[in-house]
């Protein structure tokens, strides 16, 4: 954007489809904040954990809808895919294991033993995702990362 | 499954108003698209459907303060599809670890619940698009079919 002219840039900051998109965005940004802060509080807490999944995934939709109006959204959309990644093995885990937990406990006999199998290697893949995920929460900077991936 | 780029360049997209109407139906018609998916049953068309749900139930409720009324239930439907197909997604994945570690009564279980789960999401669509449904509405607001709606063609 540097190498454009000062009035394209004027023009660009007083755009006022441009400012209500920057508004929508800034308001995202903020609830994925406030989350992200409350999960590296709380590192053990699996609902907040999904609490900041869910806003990362907000922002971004609101990121992809409107990201011809919002000159940072590339960035801020690679940053956001590094973090569903890093953070989403968790998250599906805990889901699929509550989800085999519940059918073993209302099992009987060789379908109860078989779900106690399917949840053992549930729980094996736990402690992993789990660290993976809070590195993805810690490294997170929506705004001038390190990393040029593209989404 | 990548969304849709949404240009907001036209000669239409002047306002804000514009801008949302555009989102809306860019992102109305994707889950239109593969809403074909409720029928022929598949994981992956299944999942990307789910995904497209969720863009959109996501814009609705982006900008639910400058949505008119007629358009609200849709957020609520989209809420509750969007679990059905999450439900649907998580049998998915279940049958495929049961399958590599062969657990033949377990995957009969799940593959049974995954039926439920795609009968009551059949159900849902259809009712979604009935007289008064909660999606009909949207579709009006975007302007499919409609001549509420600014054009009423399909992206």
């Amino acid at each position: 954007m540097s190498d454009e002219n000062p009035a394209a840039e004027e023009e660009r900051a007083t755009d006022p489809l441009e400012a209500w998109a920057g508004e929508l965005i800034e308001r995202r940004v903020r609830d994925f904040e406030v989350k992200r802060a409350a999960v590296l509080e709380r590192a053990e807490d699996a609902e907040a954990l999904h609490d900041v999944r869910t806003r990362a995934r907000r922002l971004r939709a609101a990121l992809e809808d409107l990201r011809e109006l919002v000159p940072e959204a590339e960035e801020m959309l690679g940053a956001l895919k590094r973090f569903s990644r890093r953070t989403g093995e968790a998250r599906d885990n805990d889901v699929l294991l509550a989800r085999v937990e519940w059918y073993a406990e209302h099992a009987f006999g060789r379908a109860r033993a078989q779900f106690e199998r399917l949840a053992g290697r549930l729980r094996k893949r736990r402690g992993h995702s789990r660290t993976r995920a809070m590195d993805g929460v810690r490294e997170c900077r929506l705004r001038g990362s390190a990393e040029g991936e593209s989404p | 499954m990548k969304g849709r780029r949404i240009a907001f360049a036209g000669p239409g997209v002047r306002d804000a108003e514009a801008a949302r109407r555009e989102i809306v139906r860019v992102r109305l018609a994707e889950a239109l698209v593969r809403a074909g998916a409720l029928e022929h049953g598949g994981a992956r068309e299944l999942h990307d459907l789910r995904i497209a749900c969720k863009r959109l139930r996501y814009a609705l409720e982006l900008h639910r303060d400058a949505l008119p009324a007629a358009v609200q239930g849709a957020e609520r439907l989209l809420a509750g599809l969007q679990d059905l197909l999450g439900e649907l997604h998580d049998c998915d994945v279940l049958l495929a670890h049961a399958e590599r570690i062969d657990v033949t009564i377990a995957a009969r279980v799940i593959g049974r619940d995954r039926r439920l789960l795609l009968g009551r999401a059949r159900r849902l669509w259809r009712e979604a698009f009935a007289e008064r449904g909660d999606l009909t509405g949207l579709a009006a607001y975007a302007g499919f079919g409609s001549p509420q709606g600014p054009g009423g063609s399909a992206p």
